[in-house]
């Protein structure tokens, strides 16, 4: 009751500040006047009272002060007034506010960065109602000791049906492609499609119009939602399209409403990429076999029921099911997880790390910060001594610093918001896609962020120096600073005691860079086994409405590879399957002696030439073996010497289980299927029959490949305008597909050591100009005595040297304890790779001591005359 | 914060204001010297403490202000109880009381007694 009225009158106070002022002014007088009257009253003329009033009286001014005191609003109008004098001092010293300012903002912005990449997968809920309920239900293979992506359709339909510890269970099935004929050609929608429950299970709404719902499946057209996205990127958010009928060639629908913006599927992969989304029950025709699967299902919890309890429950169900189906596998079980917990399983621990790296440039960045506030207080000593010697309490001296820092901390943060924010529009397309299941940003919750870490740390970093600052004798540094240049050596040791922790700190950042950077140059540079690189991959799709049967699809693709051969100086081969981008092949040979995980790839004559893939041994398949399938063979070089070391294949048989006898007519190279993926060996038959709905065509040509991919695509559109043409790529851009991860990991380490190296830089910077300053007399004199300009530079160097060797020791053992958390990013490299922590620590050093070089040519260009003229 | 009045107790100077309003409405001066008078010049309550105290006991709502004109007919603030501060100086009093009795008692004993 107290307290809020004081909070109401301070508040009050705080609006009518000018009136209460003038009230207090005026009763103040009236007090005065009254005082005087009284005097007089009593008999003391007029001049003597209002005399002998006022020195009763003493300082209306502080008499004012004392009565403001007395609320709390007075406190915050003072911090106001040590802010903008905050703001003023800072402004006084352009310079140094923005060395401070740009190096904590770049600490800063790092971590805002990294927190708006992690913050969605890590920290914020899942956006779905009451999401810490839903949990994945993942496949499990006991005996194998392996998950699966799939789960039992029996099991999922015990879980459907039991009263359990479950209120509802959902699940997507597959996704599909619809091809959408427009102006300019056919493209294609991705779909994503679930169980009619799947909204309602996770409690999404809709961004306009409704959201699916059971009974949605039965609509005739089809009921359909736009994701977000795409109903900006491809209708440019017009709400009219709510209502609207579309007709793909494979069927129509209905779209009634759009996700929200938030909103993700949650689902791995592929399935979680759509731009339309429908529901569907599971296949009734499928419900009869008991070995048929569902995708990874999604469940909701009841309330109160604890992840271990629907474990126990479903452990029994599970068991049950497979009593009553004994032809079902008997290992298998079901794992109950946390659904953000199991959906970013595969980030969170490179998450976590970047998170712990960045947080090391934040500590570079703050131990930089009060580095600097330290040598630059030892500028202020003087300023702060007449503040102590009029009367400013220590307290207040400290308060007052400390709220600089926090000025300059904001500041930061400010421009932390404005980098990151720069940074983000740069990276977005180079961040791996999985890292774009959540969409992250920057936004209010991102904001609070800055704005806590930048105060937090400010504070945190700013009270040693100010209270150090504070603390000092006013009387010892008034003097001091008169006699200008003694040496008091104020901060120095502290100085290079920071100077060596952020050297450690910033060893280990690079540690990080060097490694996983030579990590991907090692990546990069590994030999693929084919020379090829600009060689183009067309791919296709051939709806099964009118190329029913795998004849009419070879038929087709045929005429399609006819009419690119016949461009002039172009080689062109079909290969059931692209094996670049980390896919595993479709097929694997199995047969005693073979290597483990040997691929079967199927491909027409030409195929080697046109990716460049040295045949060693035998030849190419001709055209009457491919028409005919003929039972020949060409193997790789692994298969080769696996199966007949040292001596020539050709002619050989190779039986493999699930294939026919096959004669071996060739050998070609290895072959990777990415930089840094391991070698593949192969099995290639003839591609006589596709498998696929899909069709891939390799080409190269002399010129341009994107007008060769032109005229690719152009082809395939003229033979039939219906089928939808994926744009062409070439390998190249296919294998950087690949190294997406490893080259996002390295970017963000080489940010982090780059932030730490230049911040350290500063630092060292820093400490020295200030040592270099505080010496100057001491430097005159050497001068004077006749030492050179070389030597004191020489000595310079030398002071500054010490707490970076320091440092660089003490990073050493910290980069040895902490890389092997690392070793899962690393190709071809260890953790403690000697070329790497050679050049890191070289480059460390150099930069260390360019940074003191500055300083110490200063410090040998002193002139002795007016160092010590100064005393 | 001043506190050049001899021997007050932080608190006190509440209390008495308190019960020097509890007779009638005054201004700030008129406290002042009522306080000096009633103690025969033992409390001699100046500007800086008489101020913050009475700012402090408004803004807990134990006493108001409100303009007026004195007898010289000039403007003054006039201070005047309000219930809860009537409350708080039976309180306080009370509170003093018992203290002060304790107090006298432990300083009038014999050395037995100690």
């Amino acid at each position: 009751m107290r307290r809020t009225r004081r909070i109401l009158a301070g508040l009050s106070a705080l609006v009518h500040r000018t009136r209460a002022d003038s009230e207090l002014d005026e009763e103040l007088r009236a007090y005065l006047a009254s005082a005087v009257d009284g005097k007089v009253a009593a008999g003391v003329d007029r001049e003597e009272a209002l005399r002998r009033a006022r020195a009763e009286f003493g300082s209306a001014a502080a008499a004012k002060d004392w009565v403001r005191d007395v609320g709390w609003e007075s406190r915050l109008e003072s911090v106001w007034q040590d802010a903008r004098y905050a703001v003023r001092v800072l402004r006084r010293s352009p310079g140094f506010t923005a060395v401070a300012v740009a190096t904590f903002a770049l600490g800063l912005g790092t971590n805002v960065a990294i927190f708006a990449l992690s913050d969605g997968m890590l920290f914020r809920p899942l956006p779905y109602r009451d999401a810490q309920r839903l949990v994945m239900i993942q496949g499990y293979s006991v005996k194998q000791a392996q998950a699966y992506t799939r789960v039992l359709r029996v099991d999922f339909e015990q879980l459907q049906n039991q009263h359990s510890g479950i209120e509802g269970i959902a699940t997507a099935t597959f996704d599909t492609a619809l091809t959408w004929i427009g102006s300019d050609g056919a493209e294609s929608l991705r779909t994503s499609v679930g169980t009619p429950n799947l909204l309602e299970l996770l409690g999404v709404g809709a961004h306009i119009g409704r959201p699916l719902r059971p009974g949605d499946e039965l609509l005739e057209p089809q009921a359909a939602m736009l994701t977000f996205d795409a109903w900006q990127r491809r209708f440019g958010a017009d709400a009219s399209v709510v209502g609207r009928t579309l007709s793909f060639e494979q069927r129509r629908v209905q779209i009634v409403g759009v996700l929200p913006r938030r909103f993700i599927f949650p689902l791995q992969g592929s399935l979680a990429d759509g731009d339309l989304f429908f529901v569907e029950p599971l296949d009734p025709r499928e419900a009869a076999d008991p070995r048929s699967g569902v995708w990874t299902p999604i469940a909701r919890l009841k309330p109160g029921v604890s992840i271990a309890q629907a474990q126990t429950e479903i452990d029994v169900l599970v068991g049950r099911a497979a009593r009553q189906f004994p032809s079902t596998p008997q290992d298998r079980a079901l794992r109950v997880a946390n659904l953000q917990f199991a959906l970013f399983e595969l980030s969170r621990s490179l998450l976590w790390l970047l998170i712990a790296a960045a947080g090391g440039v934040m500590l570079i960045a703050c131990v930089n910060l009060a580095n600097l506030l330290l040598a630059r207080g030892a500028a202020r000593e003087r300023e702060i001594g007449i503040r102590t010697a009029i009367g400013a309490s220590r307290a207040r001296v400290a308060r007052q610093l400390l709220i600089e820092s926090i000025v300059l901390g904001l500041f930061a943060g400010g421009l932390a918001l404005v980098l990151a924010a720069l940074a983000f529009d740069a990276l977005t397309e180079y961040v791996p896609s999985r890292y774009r299941l959540v969409p992250s940003g920057l936004d209010a919750r991102t904001a609070g962020f800055t704005l806590l870490l930048s105060i937090g740390a400010s504070i945190f970093f700013g009270v040693f120096p100010a209270f150090r600052l504070a603390k000092s004798d006013a009387s010892a540094a008034m003097r001091e600073t008169c006699r200008a240049g003694a040496s008091r050596p104020l901060g120095m040791k502290t100085g290079a005691l920071l100077v060596a922790i952020q050297v450690s700190l910033c060893l280990v950042l690079l540690a990080g860079t060097g490694l996983t950077a030579n990590s991907l140059i090692r990546r990069r540079t590994v030999d693929l086994g084919f020379t090829h690189k600009d060689a183009l991959v067309l791919n296709f799709g051939t709806p099964v409405s009118r190329y029913p049967t795998p004849q009419h699809m070879f038929d087709f693709r045929a005429r399609v590879l006819e009419d690119v051969r016949r461009m002039p100086g172009v080689e062109a081969a079909a290969i059931d399957f692209t094996p670049f981008g980390g896919a595993a092949p479709m097929m694997h040979a199995v047969a005693e002696g073979l290597p483990e995980a040997t691929g079967v790839w199927s491909v027409t004559r030409g195929y080697f030439a046109t990716l460049g893939v040295p045949l060693t041994d035998g030849r190419d398949f001709a055209e009457e073996e491919i028409r005919a399938d003929a039972p020949v063979t060409i193997v790789s070089e692994s298969v080769a010497r696996a199966m007949w070391p040292g001596q020539s294949p050709i002619g050989r048989v190779l039986r493999a289980d699930r294939l026919p006898s096959l004669t071996v007519i060739g050998v070609a190279r290895d072959v990777r299927g990415g930089y840094g993926g391991r070698i593949r060996p192969a099995v290639y038959r003839p591609l006589a029959r596709d498998r696929f709905r899909t069709s891939t065509i390799v080409a190269r040509g002399s010129g341009d490949p994107d007008a060769l991919g032109r005229a690719l695509r152009a082809i395939v559109q003229r033979l039939d305008p219906r089928i939808v043409v994926a744009p062409p790529r070439t390998v190249r851009a296919s294998l950087a597909r690949g190294i997406v991860d490893p080259q996002f990991q390295t970017w963000l380490f080489a940010l982090f050591g780059f932030v730490g190296l230049l911040v350290s830089a500063v630092g060292i910077y820093g400490v020295m100009a200030h040592w270099v300053s505080g010496r100057t007399r001491e430097l005159g004199v050497r001068l004077a005595l006749g030492a050179e300009p070389g030597q004191l530079k020489g000595f310079v160097i030398r002071q500054a040297s010490i707490p970076l060797l320091a440092g660089v020791g003490v990073g050493l053992a910290g980069a040895f304890l902490l890389t092997k958390r690392l070793q899962s990013l690393l190709y071809d490299v260890t953790p403690y790779d000697p070329l790497t922590f050679v050049v890191v620590v070289l480059t460390l050093l150099a930069v260390g001591i360019a940074a003191a070089y500055v300083p110490a040519r200063r410090a040998a260009r002193v002139d002795p005359i007016v160092a010590l003229r100064a005393e | 914060m001043p506190s050049e009045e001899r021997g007050l107790v932080q608190g006190t100077l509440d209390m008495l204001i308190l019960k020097t309003l509890a007779l009638e409405p005054m201004h700030g001066y008129g406290i002042g010297t009522r306080l000096t008078q009633i103690s025969r010049g033992v409390f001699n309550v100046n500007a800086g403490s008489l101020f913050p105290a009475l700012r402090r006991l408004e803004r807990d709502g134990l006493i108001k202000g409100d303009w007026h004109a004195t007898e010289n007919n000039r403007r003054a603030r006039y201070y005047s109880l309000t219930a809860p501060g009537r409350a708080a100086l039976k309180a306080q009093t009370r509170e003093w009381e018992s203290q002060a009795g304790a107090i006298n008692l432990i300083l009038k004993a014999s050395p037995g007694e100690l």
